[in-house]
C-alpha cells in the first residue's frame, strides 16, 4: 500500500499534539507527585488549627459518617468461654476540613484513609508544637481523591 | 546522548510512576504523535484530538495501575484509552457511526489504485477519503497502515480479535480504494 505508507510518513512528520500540551501535562505530573510529598505538612498545619478549635469547642458525639465495620469473628469447632466485654465507645470525629491549597474537584477515585500521625512530626515541617502536645499520636481520616489528600477530619 | 531514548516504554512508565517528570516527558514525546493523529482522524477536529490526547496522558499520570503488561504493550494501552475517549465524544456528538456497528459494507477487493498514489494532490485525496470511511474501518487502516501497529497491537487497542482487525483492514482498504477511484473519475 504505497499510497498509505506515503500518507503515514507525511502525517508523522506534520501532525503532532500542540507543544503547550506537554507543559500542561508536566504541571499535572508535578502536582500529582509533588502533592504526595507536601501533604503531611499541610495536614499538620490543619492539625494545629483544628487542635485549637477542639480545645474550645465540644466534639460531636454522633457516630462518624463512614464507620469501619469489624471483621467477622473466625469460626471455631469449640465454643470459647464468654466474658463480659465492655461495649466499644462511640467514636467522636470533627467535621472535614479542606487541606490548605486543595479544592473540591471532580475525581475518578475517592478513598477515605485513616492515619495516625505523631504530633512531634509537625516540627519536621517547621511548625510549632507545644510541650503539652509533644509525643502524642493523632488519629485522622483523610479524603484522598485521585491519590491526592484533599480534606481531613480528626478522631478523638 | 540521552539514555532515555534507549529505555522501553515500560521502563519510562515505571519511572514516571515513581515521580520522575523527565521520564514522563520522554514517554509523552515518544507516544503523543500516534495518539494525537489517531484521535485527529477519528474525531475529525484538532481541538477534539488535543482533548483526547490530554485525557490519555492524564490517565498515565493518575491511573498508571490500569496498565497491564499481560494484556498488551504500553502503546496499545494508550490507543485503547484514546479509543474510549473518542467513543465518548462520538456518543456525545451523536453524529458519527458507532465503531462497533455490526453492519458491514461490501466493497470491491481491488486496492491497486492505492499503490499508484504519488502526487501531492492524490495524497490529499487519499487523506480526505480516509476521513470519509466508516469509523470502524478508518481506525483499522489508521492503526495498521498509517501508524504501523502489528495486528496483535491493533487488536489489543481496539479490544477485539486479531481476525476482526484483519477483516476490517481488508474491507477498509477496499472501501478506500473505491472512494479514491470515484474521486479520480469524478473530481469535485
Amino acid at each position: 500500500m504505497k499510497g498509505l505508507r506515503l500518507l503515514g510518513a507525511r502525517m508523522r512528520a506534520e501532525e503532532n499534539a500542540p507543544a503547550a500540551l506537554e507543559q500542561r501535562l508536566r504541571t499535572a505530573h508535578r502536582k500529582q507527585h509533588g502533592a504526595t510529598r507536601w501533604w503531611p505538612a499541610a495536614a499538620a498545619a490543619v492539625l494545629l488549627l483544628a487542635g485549637g478549635w477542639l480545645a474550645s469547642h465540644p466534639v460531636d458525639e454522633a457516630m462518624p459518617e463512614v464507620a469501619f465495620a469489624p471483621s467477622e469473628p473466625p469460626r471455631h469447632a469449640w465454643t470459647p468461654r464468654r466474658y463480659p466485654v465492655p461495649a466499644p465507645r462511640p467514636e467522636s470525629v470533627t467535621e472535614f476540613y479542606m487541606i490548605p491549597g486543595q479544592v473540591w474537584e471532580e475525581a475518578d477515585s475517592v478513598r477515605l484513609v485513616r492515619v495516625e500521625m505523631a504530633s512531634d512530626s509537625l516540627q519536621l515541617y517547621g511548625l510549632p508544637v507545644s510541650g503539652r502536645d509533644a509525643g502524642h499520636l493523632i488519629r485522622a481520616d483523610l479524603v484522598v481523591a485521585d491519590g491526592v489528600p484533599r480534606a481531613i477530619r480528626f478522631v478523638k | 546522548m540521552d539514555g532515555r531514548a534507549e529505555e522501553t516504554d515500560e521502563q519510562l512508565l515505571a519511572r514516571s510512576v515513581a515521580g520522575d517528570e523527565e521520564a514522563f516527558a520522554a514517554l509523552y514525546r515518544r507516544r503523543q504523535g500516534p495518539v494525537y493523529r489517531y484521535a485527529l482522524r477519528m474525531t475529525g477536529n484538532p481541538a477534539g484530538a488535543e482533548e483526547v490526547t490530554q485525557e490519555v496522558f492524564l490517565a498515565v499520570i493518575r491511573q498508571p495501575e490500569s496498565f497491564d503488561s499481560a494484556r498488551g504493550t504500553v502503546g496499545s494501552w494508550l490507543f485503547g484509552m484514546a479509543r474510549k475517549h473518542v467513543l465518548k465524544r462520538m456518543e456525545k456528538d451523536r453524529r458519527s457511526v458507532p465503531l462497533d456497528d455490526a453492519t458491514e459494507e461490501e466493497a470491491a477487493g481491488d486496492t491497486g489504485v492505492l499503490e499508484e498514489i504519488v502526487s501531492e494532490e492524490a495524497l490529499e485525496g487519499l487523506r480526505r477519503a480516509l476521513l470519509s470511511l466508516p469509523p470502524r474501518y478508518r481506525e483499522a487502516v489508521m492503526l495498521c497502515d498509517l501508524e504501523e501497529l502489528s495486528y496483535e497491537e491493533a487488536a489489543a487497542a481496539m479490544g477485539c480479535a486479531v481476525g476482526t482487525v484483519r477483516s476490517r483492514l481488508h474491507r477498509g482498504r477496499a472501501l478506500l480504494a473505491e472512494k479514491v477511484r470515484a474521486r479520480q473519475e469524478c473530481p469535485a
